[in-house]
This record gives C-alpha cells, sequence and structure tokens, in this order.
C-alpha cells in the first residue's frame, strides 16, 4: 500500500504544477511509447523528473535517519534537524565555499563529478562534526536538554555561516542564502547521480546493522552485555548517517521534520520496535512525504508559492504533538 | 563436586580520575562462585558494590588481577562470546517503546543468532520457556513500556535467562519493588540457579531477605568482601561489623536489624507463644530492654476466653484485655521522668 501511495505521488509530482500534464500522458512520457509536445517533454523530464527523483531519494535518506537518531539518542524526537546536523552540514559546504572562494552551484557546475563530490564531502564531515558533539552532550543531558542543544548547535552553525559568508563576494554569498530554504528544486542530474548511490550505500549499511540497533534499544550498556559492538555500530552508523544526511543537505538545503515524521509514521503504522521492519518503513514514509509535499508545494498556487519547510511543518508538527501527547507516551513525557 | 564458573583472582575494582592513579573501590579479593550458587553481595551505600558487579560482568576494566569465566578472563573475551556466558539485569530502566515482553526476552537470543537476528524455533522453544521460568508467559504480548516495576524486571530477568548464561549479574534488581514482589523474585532467582545450574550473583540492600534466600553472602565492607555462608557470618560476628550504624543493632538470635533507643529501663515478659512474641517485640519498640529480672514484669495470659497481659512491678498490679493498654499503661510512669530530663 505505502509502494502504491509512492508511485500515485511520484506520477501526481510529475503530472501537476503550473503547467498540468495527464498522468497518462506522462506514464507515456515515461515509457517513451507516447509522443507529446517537445514543452511536455521538457517540462516532464527535464524539470519534474529530477525533482521528484530527489524528494524520492532525500525523503527516504531523511525517513531512515530520523529513526536512525531516534534509536541512537533514545529520544523519541531526534531528526537530523532537531539535532543541528544539518545545519552541521550546511556548516560543512560553507567551509568549503570560502576556502574553495566560489559557492556551491558554481563549483557543481564548474568542477562536475569533484565538486559535487566536494560538496556531499563537506557536507557529511559538517554533519559529522555535529553529531561527535551531541554524542558527548548525550552522554551528561537528558532528553529534552539533548533537544535544547541541538537548536542552540544549529544556531551556532548558522551564525557562523553567516560569518563566513563575509569573506565570499555578494553573488555567492545571496547565491547561498537561497539555498537556506529547504527545496528539491534545481537539483542536477550529475547531482542526482551522486546522491542516489550514496543514499542506497547509507540504507544499505543500517539495514546491515539493524540486528545491533536492536539491541541498543535497550540502551548501549544491555546492548553490549548482548554482545553488540556498540563502538563498532555507533561509529558505523554516524559513517551512514553522513552519508544520508551530508547529501541530501548538501544539494536540497536543511529539510525540517521530514525525519521525524517519517519514522514515527512507520513506528505508528507497524506497531513494531524491530529495525528490520522500520528502517524499509521509515525509508518508504520518508519518500512518500517528500514526494507529497513537494507536489503541494508545487501545485498551481496563484498568489505565491509555498516554501517546502512550511509544508513540512504543517503535516509534521501534528504529528510531533500526537507522538507527545497521546496517553502511551506518559514514560515519555515523564522526563521531559 | 564443585564446579567454579566464576573466579575473582587478585582483582581490584574502582575508577580511574584524570591525572591521578585509579581510584580503588574494591580489592584485591580472591574469590569463587560455583554452579548453581545464588550469592547476594550486601553492603552499604556507596560501598562499591555496582563498580564491583560491572567490573565482573566486563563492563568496566579491572584496576587490577582478573576475572575468570570458565577459566577465560572476562575483558579479553568478544562480546558475542562473553554473552552466551553472562548476562546482567542493571538498574538503568529500560523505556523501549513499542517493545513487546516477547521481542524483549528474544533479545536475549541476539548471541546466538545469524546478522538478521532471526529467531530459529529452538530460540523460540527458550525464549518461552525464560518466560515460563520466571512466570511472565501472560504477559508475553503486553508493551514493555506499559509494565509495572515488578513486572518489568521479571521479564528482564527472562531476557538474561534466555541468554543460557552460566553466570548472571544482577545489581539491586528489587530496589523499586514492594516486599512481597521482592520475596518472590528472590525465590525466583534462587529456583533458577538451583534448575539451570547457574551461578547467580545480585547485590541488595535486603539483609534479611538475603540472609534467608541467598546460599552464599558476599558482604562488602571497607573494600573488602567477607564471603561465606549466611549463617556463618551471622555467627562469626561479619554482619554486626558491617552494618553497624548509629541506632541500629543487628539481633543475631533472630537474625535481624533492629533500631537501638534510649533505653527506658529493663522489663520482663513472661508467657510463651505469638501473644508474648510480639509483646517482647512491641517492648523493644518502645524502647524496653528485655532482662531476666527486671522492674516491669509483662505477664501474658492465653486463656479459653481470650489473651490478658498483666503489668506488675513498682507500679503495683494492673490486669489489660489489650495489648494497646497495656502498652499505654507501661509508658505512661515511664514517661515523664525520660521526657523531664530531655527537656533539661
Amino acid at each position: 500500500m505505502a509502494a502504491l501511495a509512492m508511485l500515485a505521488a511520484f506520477l501526481l509530482e510529475l503530472a501537476l504544477g503550473p503547467v498540468r500534464i495527464p498522468v497518462s500522458r506522462v506514464v507515456g512520457l515515461l515509457i517513451g511509447t507516447t509522443t507529446s509536445p517537445d514543452t511536455w517533454h521538457d517540462i516532464v523530464l527535464a524539470f519534474r523528473l529530477p525533482r521528484a527523483l530527489n524528494a524520492l531519494v532525500s525523503g527516504a535518506a531523511l525517513g531512515a535517519s530520523g529513526l536512525l537518531l531516534q534509536t541512537l539518542f533514545r529520544n523519541p524526537l531526534a531528526d537530523p534537524f532537531v539535532l543541528g546536523i544539518m545545519h552541521g552540514a550546511r556548516l560543512g559546504v560553507a567551509v568549503l565555499v570560502v576556502v574553495m572562494g566560489v559557492a556551491a552551484s558554481a563549483l557543481t557546475s564548474r568542477l562536475g563529478d569533484a565538486g559535487v563530490l566536494a560538496t556531499s564531502l563537506a557536507a557529511g564531515a559538517g554533519a559529522l562534526g555535529v553529531l561527535l558533539v551531541m554524542l558527548a552532550l548525550a552522554r551528561r543531558v537528558n532528553t529534552v536538554t539533548l533537544l535544547i542543544s541541538g537548536l542552540l548547535i544549529g544556531y551556532v552553525c548558522m551564525g557562523l555561516i553567516s560569518v563566513l559568508l563575509h569573506f565570499v563576494d555578494e553573488v555567492q554569498a545571496r547565491a547561498f542564502e537561497q539555498w537556506e530554504n529547504g527545496s528539491f528544486d534545481g537539483v542536477t542530474r550529475l547531482q542526482l547521480l551522486w546522491l542516489t548511490p550514496m543514499t542506497v550505500a547509507g540504507l544499505t549499511m543500517l539495514m546491515a546493522l539493524s540486528k545491533a540497533l536492536n539491541g541498543l534499544l535497550l540502551g548501549e550498556q544491555y546492548a553490549g552485555s548482548l554482545g553488540v559492538h556498540v563502538g563498532r555500530t555507533k561509529a558505523l552508523a554516524f559513517g551512514a548517517l553522513a552519508l544520508l544526511v551530508g547529501p541530501v543537505t548538501a544539494f536540497s538545503g536543511p529539510v525540517p521534520f521530514l525525519g521525524l515524521v517519517a519514522a514515527h509514521v512507520a513506528r505508528g503504522g507497524l506497531a513494531t520496535a524491530d529495525h528490520r521492519l522500520l528502517l524499509p518503513a521509515s525509508a518508504l514514509a520518508g519518500a512518500v512525504l517528500g514526494l507529497a509535499a513537494d507536489v503541494v508545494v508545487h501545485l498551481p498556487w496563484n498568489r505565491h508559492f509555498l516554501h517546502l519547510d512550511a509544508v513540512i511543518g504543517i503535516i509534521g508538527a501534528p504529528v510531533a504533538l500526537w507522538v507527545l501527547l497521546r496517553p502511551s507516551s506518559r514514560h515519555l513525557r515523564s522526563t521531559l | 563436586m564443585q564446579t567454579h564458573v566464576l573466579a575473582l583472582e587478585h582483582l581490584g575494582a574502582g575508577y580511574a580520575v584524570p591525572r591521578q592513579p585509579a581510584r580503588r573501590v574494591v580489592g584485591p579479593v580472591d574469590l569463587t562462585l560455583r554452579a548453581g550458587e545464588l550469592a547476594c553481595l550486601l553492603g552499604p551505600n556507596g560501598a562499591g558494590k555496582s563498580t564491583l558487579l560491572r567490573t565482573l560482568a566486563g563492563m568496566q576494566a579491572p584496576i587490577e588481577g582478573m576475572v575468570r569465566l570458565r577459566g577465560e578472563n572476562v575483558h579479553t573475551l568478544a562480546p558475542r562470546d562473553l554473552a552466551r556466558q553472562l548476562s546482567v539485569v542493571l538498574t538503568e530502566r529500560v523505556t523501549a517503546g513499542l517493545l513487546t515482553v516477547y521481542e524483549l526476552v528474544a533479545l536475549g537470543r541476539h548471541p546466538y543468532t545469524d546478522w538478521t537476528g532471526r529467531l530459529r524455533d529452538t530460540d523460540h522453544a527458550i525464549v518461552e520457556r525464560a518466560l515460563r521460568s520466571v512466570g511472565a508467559d501472560t504477559l508475553a504480548h503486553r508493551l514493555v513500556a506499559e509494565l509495572s516495576d515488578g513486572e518489568r524486571q521479571k521479564c528482564m530477568v527472562a531476557r538474561a535467562l534466555a541468554q543460557e548464561p552460566s553466570v548472571m549479574i544482577l545489581d539491586e534488581i528489587t530496589a523499586f519493588l514492594d516486599l512481597p514482589r521482592r520475596v518472590e523474585v528472590m525465590r525466583t532467582l534462587a529456583r533458577l540457579a538451583h534448575e539451570h545450574a547457574c551461578a547467580i550473583l545480585l547485590s541488595t540492600h535486603d539483609l534479611e531477605l538475603a540472609l534467608h534466600t541467598a546460599d552464599t553472602l558476599w558482604v562488602l565492607h571497607e573494600g573488602r568482601i567477607l564471603a561465606g555462608p549466611p549463617e556463618a557470618l551471622v555467627l562469626d560476628g561479619t554482619f554486626e561489623a558491617a552494618f553497624a550504624a548509629d541506632g541500629l543493632e543487628f539481633d543475631r538470635h533472630r537474625g535481624a536489624f533492629r533500631s537501638r533507643q534510649r533505653g527506658h529501663g529493663q522489663v520482663t515478659v513472661f508467657g510463651d507463644g505469638l501473644e508474648a512474641r510480639w509483646t517482647r517485640s512491641a517492648m523493644e519498640r518502645l524502647g524496653f530492654e528485655l532482662a531476666p529480672d527486671a522492674e516491669h514484669r509483662v505477664t501474658v495470659m492465653v486463656t479459653g476466653s481470650g489473651t490478658a497481659w498483666q503489668l506488675g512491678g513498682r507500679f503495683g498490679l494492673a490486669q489489660f484485655t489489650s495489648l494497646d493498654a497495656c502498652l499505654s499503661a507501661l509508658q505512661r510512669p515511664a514517661a515523664p521522668p525520660d521526657d523531664a530530663s530531655s527537656l533539661l
């Protein structure tokens, strides 16, 4: 059913927009059976298809990341945005931009593969940096303090980004600022070619770790006593997170709440804590949510256009509230 | 025949302090645990019980010496190999939402399953047997988050049992339970140790319960461990020495601690049976010392029509039909001088 939802959202994403194209023609264009006007061909294949693929892959990456962070930090409100990891990734890219003296998008177009790879790596490194800070904090603080710390670290990163942008010229700084709002638009074919394998690699790593992650549900001490290599598992999980969050943030900017919501939708839908089921389910839920949110963003709004943040916020905040307020979260609320 | 499963060889436990030599809390000690033995680790708060247990379980490196599990060094065994031999139950509360009791106990099979964690038929059978062993089979489909403290501890024990360990280490698991639940958990553990030929070591604050249930006591006192059968430790005064504290003394005759209060004087209680036993207990609670030939005499008489308490001594004779009335009468004349002196 979830797969059908994903397919439907994917086709809607391709069909809807300022120019409306019938779904049957979209399918035809994708398979290459029907001939359509050149404009439709361009709109679907050159503009909407990369965007849809980006929403799908990025959504899956963020969904799995949200679940992983919630397990690693034993915190049901953890997600790459909330914990400041995406801001860390952006800071990584900002540092790269300043060092190279060119804006992220310019870098990509000028240097091709090397540029895309460098941006992804810089973002991944930034994400890892914040992760390590959060890890050190998580040992000392409770659930709520950790979330506040994530918020603060996010602000610190944003502040540092602003400071760094003083060192690049105005045009590049403006290009960078546009990227402050998360969006699945404008991704290049080259970026997709890097994003997809990195996401697949990250998800595969997590699936291989799912048994250990189940052990970590009981906390690190119990996991260790069950024979889980806790240190190794965390190192690998962090590596996977860098692969999943880094490129997504580098290409689409900070996409808030998607990981949080996807993980809870998967958990609520399957009513299980087993990562062998939850990881693919969260990835799938993330993909559907990413596509659905992007469909809403690109509906032909008359007066203005919506930000992706806003749409995910409208869906995400109620879900987060529901997680906190439902009766079975009593134990969670008492720790807050 | 005695088979040692766990051996502490000149073991020192403690923790590292930055820029200083490691601080030793316990040891060096040489001790062993046998298969099928239930041992209770007793000691005052802050004596280092948890540090010692964590060191034994391989969760913390020793400061000196070695812990051997069936001859192998616990701290160099691979985690998976260690997990097949040793399981733990900790004070830490498990709050895994959406995890059912069955899934929780099945996590105990982790060291035996392949990388996917898939349970084979034998694993399922072991999980079910573990649940039955602790009387938690009816809880199998409940969520762990919804259990009471007592139920959750039982399930954590079942999970530890599903690891099929030769040594099980439990830290303060009875701390949050009421008395009937504590007795139940201790009895279950004693039975499990004997049935599964597994050595069980648990730390507890419950001295009296430990005294009556454990095969062996480890009494942690000023960094040393005095080990032996509970009765031997009572007889040689180890118990008294370790837990001596202001206002508390250990009664070797009754095997229990009682609070020591300022003396109200001495009293002799005549009579047998349950009524006389509890009358003596009441006297002690009120601060009277039981003596053979005292100024106050209480005679407990059980007749067909009921129980009567006869109070004799300096104040003449009086008879009461309830213990309550007898105690009030006894306290009335004794109270004024005592209160007066404390006021001055």
